[in-house]
């Protein structure tokens, strides 16, 4: 009886939930900070850092390169506590950081929201 | 059916568009604006447009979500045409409009770059004028 309660309690509590809050785990993921704009045109890597900082700063959309098992996955990069995703990521442009903050995935797409990076 | 011509040139797109380069031709996709930081905590909508359209303009990335056959989907928004993305989406954050772009899918993450957007027009039925018809008098 008591854990119908509890199920109930839980059902409940997720069905009445006034958002649909994404599910986000905190991880710390090791890649490669990338301007969106540039990727798409193929250009990232040390080689790009420059132009990619730039890009970054004037507030581009930055993507956060992840290889796992010879696969790779790209991550959205929203800013957390209190920072803009440019300030944690743009000095670190091209480069391999860890990145440590929640992730989730929402309607396909993948997003870390930054709460400390440090290089790799 | 806008939908299904619309997936089917989203399909056809990244059918034929060499992996992770962007397809050559635009297509419209039908959806809503939001801010990725909202969204991310269940914010969207005309409820939530005041606060999405101060966020984008900030310079939040903003993310477009389109609802095919029950499913949604969730794009990142790019600025085309010389514009960012904020000065083409954040007027319009939290309501339904038609994006024109180019879109990509690249190591997961679905793209549009978009160049135009408009809003879409609410269909009001033509008033019904009388017909009024010339007896002639002789």
């Amino acid at each position: 009886m008591k854990y119908a309660i509890a199920l109930v309690a839980v059902i409940a509590a997720l069905s009445f939930s006034p958002s649909q809050a994404v599910l986000a785990e905190e991880a710390k993921l090791t890649g490669e900070p990338v301007d969106m704009n540039c990727y798409l045109g193929g250009k990232s890597g040390p080689g790009h850092a420059g132009c990619a900082t730039a890009c970054a700063n004037k507030g581009n959309p930055i993507g956060f390169l992840v290889e796992k098992d010879g696969k790779k996955e790209l991550y959205l990069v929203v800013g957390g506590g209190g920072k803009a995703a440019k300030e944690h990521m743009a000095a670190h442009m091209g480069k391999q950081v860890n990145a440590s903050g929640k992730v989730a995935t929402v309607d396909g797409m993948k997003v870390i929201t930054v709460s400390k990076v440090d290089a790799g | 059916m806008k939908y299904v011509v619309a997936l089917v040139a989203v399909v056809a797109a990244l059918t034929f568009a060499p992996m992770g380069v962007m397809a050559d031709e635009e297509v419209t996709l039908t959806g809503e604006p939001v801010d990725m930081n909202c969204y991310l905590t269940g914010k969207s909508g005309e409820g939530h447009a005041a606060c999405a359209t101060a966020c984008a303009g900030k310079g939040n990335p903003i993310g477009f979500v389109v609802e095919m056959e029950g499913k949604k989907h969730l794009y990142l928004v790019l600025g085309g045409g010389g514009k960012a993305a904020k000065d083409l989406m954040a007027e319009h954050m939290g309501t339904e409009v038609d994006a024109i772009g180019k879109v990509a899918e690249k190591d997961g993450m679905k793209v549009i770059t978009v160049s135009e957007v408009s809003v879409e027009e609410e269909w009001f039925p033509e008033e019904e004028v009388g017909s009024a018809s010339i007896k002639k008098v002789d």
